[in-house]
């Protein structure tokens, strides 16, 4: 392998090898194998096999045989040929322009330029840091680089919303498995409270009469889901409705909702909730997906009907929204204060706030967000990433 | 086995340049990806559009590595009987007149021996004496069944034959397989291959290439003819022209004894058959004048058919 590859920077000076596991070149060549298996190339172990025979034969002794043997050994088809130049520079030279994913850009070999949009779409795990060296070794490098960044409502391409669906799922099942995890310990039965069994010692003179037990706190949290699921919300409202859903799983106590002119209720969490009786639901009402919107109307039906039996100070209460009504701003408001003092936390999850500036995006919400505990965007797969701490912050609004 | 058959000291270089001797231009990426099948061992998956000159390659490595070149032209139908081994039914029904009182046993060790087997080219590229080139020509007209056949001999360089046992090579010959995309290979085939995309020669490559195979051409006819190419290959044609058409219209015009295609213009109508290997292009190259070839820029040469789509969508 040529000595500059394991700095991944051309033109730096030779420098020993780096012990480190990561700057190992066999372990850089597996990296690359995964970046290039995650942007659809076939490369197998065979290959990566083939690539550090001819390395070892000594017949790449520069970075340009490294190139050729690499392509030579990863390509498959003309399609994975013309692609190659632009993957090979993108994980091997991090600070070089990023490349064509999808492939894109034209035929051309020296065609695989991105454009500034695609660029945003940052190829390549050199130069990473450790959380997302984290994230990629969770999600794959490739997958998640490539996709993390696109704004649901501009992926066109059919086979890269099928990535993103794909992600926002493991995403919703990482979540599950970590809240799991989280209650596993605390059913597993009471424990000995050290401190106050002491206490209960000195009471008895010492001898072990008395224990006290400390209680597991059996109970998460519940999550109350209104979703929009009007025109505006188009994309992301699939899109989040796949995500709660899985994530919902794990919250027995947990009731889902929709809304455009109408209050539909969705289901319940706990295994209870499924995609398709959601969606099923939302087919069976009027106006369906991407009706109209009366948010306002809605919050007050489900005031009326819902918030006392179902909100209580344990509850996340999560509205799915861009806020974008046809009533008044100032009803809207209205309607959302009693659920912020009812619930635990109120979280609003506004998709528009990733795509727009802020004061663009809250143009209808400026009365309603002095009633909200958290705003949060909700637009790719980044914002959902982050949107996946806050609903599962242990504690609610203290 | 002799694992690699590239010879000692050999480098891409070198390797290209004993190529450029047997008169093929090779491209500094093919001539990588020949010298690491050569180093490895394995076989290279050539894929391109007719007339790039993939076939050539075979030869003229064979002719670099001093090897036989055995060649396996694939055509749907093929099966093991053509391409791996037959026996020789005439002889046994022969023998087995001949050695009427000899026993079964006897008689059927006699039958099926290296004495009645029929080497077909796989086989003989297996099991013969000598160094070897094998070319498999044209993969994608073979049958699914025929691909399937082929990965023994492709990952471990085996024959089996019931027989008489299994043949392994004693020394593993360079094997190119061709493809021109009519049919998609199986991954199981292309993952025992390494894998080169041969593409149209650019400009300078294909002076040098003409130049090489035909020493005595005009250094002026040589710059036209390929800058008409060039655009040629840019065009909305139906059958675009390959390496080996550019060749051959460069042999025509010199055999008409042209120099300058400006100044023969008839010449260069009748010689345009070696060229363009459709009605349809030839009426389009035509329509426009031949000697307007010699100006026109390629995006304003598409096909009728193109030119009135696009002439729909602007309105």
């Amino acid at each position: 392998m040529p000595p500059s590859c394991r700095h991944r920077r051309i033109g730096q000076p030779v420098t020993p090898p780096v012990t480190e596991s990561h700057d190992d070149p066999l372990v850089r060549l597996g990296d690359f194998a995964t970046f290039l298996r995650a942007n659809g190339f076939a490369a197998d172990v065979g290959s990566v096999i083939d690539v550090h025979r001819a390395a070892s034969l000594g017949m790449i002794k520069t970075r340009l045989a490294w190139r050729r043997a690499c392509q030579a050994c990863f390509c498959r088809d003309r399609e994975s040929f013309m692609r190659f130049d632009a993957l090979f520079d993108a994980f091997w030279q991090p600070d070089g322009d990023a490349a064509d994913v999808a492939g894109n850009a034209g035929d051309g070999k020296t065609d695989g330029r991105a454009s500034l949009a695609q660029g945003q779409r940052l190829l390549g795990m050199a130069g990473t840091s450790e959380k997302q060296r984290q994230e990629e070794e969770y999600f794959g490098a490739g997958d998640f680089k490539a996709l993390s960044l696109a704004d649901f409502r501009f992926v066109f391409d059919p086979v890269q919303m099928a990535e993103i669906e794909r992600l926002v799922e493991r995403i919703a099942r990482r979540a599950r498995r970590r809240v799991a995890r989280r209650h596993k310990p605390a059913i597993s039965g009471r424990r000995v409270d050290l401190r106050r069994s002491q206490r209960f010692l000195q009471r008895h003179g010492g001898q072990a009469v008395e224990l006290a037990w400390r209680r597991p706190d059996r109970q998460l949290h519940r999550i109350v889901l209104l979703l929009d699921i009007s025109q505006s919300m188009d994309v992301y409202a699939k899109l989040f409705l796949r995500f709660t859903c899985i994530l919902m799983t794990v919250f027995r106590r947990s009731h889902a909702f929709a809304f455009n002119t109408d209050l539909i209720m969705l289901g319940q969490g706990g295994g209870k909730l499924r995609e398709q009786d959601m969606e099923d639901a939302i087919n069976l009402t009027a106006k369906g997906w991407l009706g109209g919107t009366r948010i306002a109307e809605s919050f007050e039906n489900f005031n009326e009907h819902h918030l006392q039996t179902l909100v209580d100070a344990r509850t996340t209460l999560v509205v799915f929204s861009d806020g974008c009504d046809t009533a008044r701003p100032e009803r809207l408001a209205r309607a959302v204060m009693p659920m912020q003092r009812r619930a635990g936390r109120l979280v609003w999850v506004n998709p528009l706030l990733g795509r727009f500036e802020p004061e663009q995006a809250n143009r209808w919400l400026d009365p309603v967000l002095p009633y909200v505990d958290e705003y949060c965007a909700a637009h790719d797969l980044n914002s959902l990433l982050a949107l996946e701490r806050v609903l599962l912050a242990r504690r609610p609004r203290s | 086995m002799d694992q690699h058959p590239t010879q000692p000291g050999s480098t891409p270089v070198r390797l290209r340049e004993s190529m450029a001797r047997e008169g093929y231009v090779a491209d500094d990426d093919l001539v990588a990806a020949l010298h690491l099948a050569g180093a490895l061992g394995k076989p290279l998956l050539l894929e391109g559009e007719a007339g790039v000159g993939k076939t050539e390659v075979a030869r003229c490595l064979a002719a670099v590595d001093g090897a036989r070149l055995i060649r396996l032209q694939c055509y749907e139908g093929l099966d093991a009987q053509h391409a791996l081994y037959d026996w020789d039914y005439q002889r046994q029904l022969l023998a087995i007149q001949m050695a009427k009182n000899a026993s079964p046993e006897a008689l059927k060790a006699t039958l099926y021996s290296e004495a009645y087997l029929v080497r077909r080219p796989l086989l003989e590229a297996i099991a013969g004496e000598g160094a070897a080139v094998l070319l498999i020509d044209e993969i994608d007209r073979a049958d699914e069944e025929f691909e399937a056949l082929l990965l023994e001999l492709l990952s471990d360089f085996q024959i089996s034959i019931p027989e008489l046992g299994t043949f392994t090579a004693r020394r593993r010959p360079r094997v190119i397989l061709t493809s021109n995309g009519i049919r998609e290979l199986s991954d199981a085939l292309r993952r025992r291959c390494l894998y080169h995309y041969l593409d149209y020669p650019d400009a300078i490559r294909e002076r040098a290439i003409v130049s090489a195979r035909l020493p005595g051409i005009h250094e002026h006819l040589l710059q036209q003819l390929v800058d008409v190419v060039q655009q040629l290959r840019g065009a909305a044609l139906r059958k675009t022209p390959g390496l080996a058409e550019t060749l051959d219209w460069a042999a025509s015009l010199m055999q008409l004894d042209v120099s300058d295609l400006r100044a023969s213009p008839r010449a260069l109508e009748h010689s345009l058959s070696a060229l363009l290997k459709t009605r349809e292009d030839r009426d389009l190259v035509s329509s426009r004048g031949i000697e307007t070839l010699l100006e026109t820029d390629a995006a304003e040469l598409q096909a009728p058919t193109n030119r009135a789509a696009s002439d729909a969508a602007g309105d």
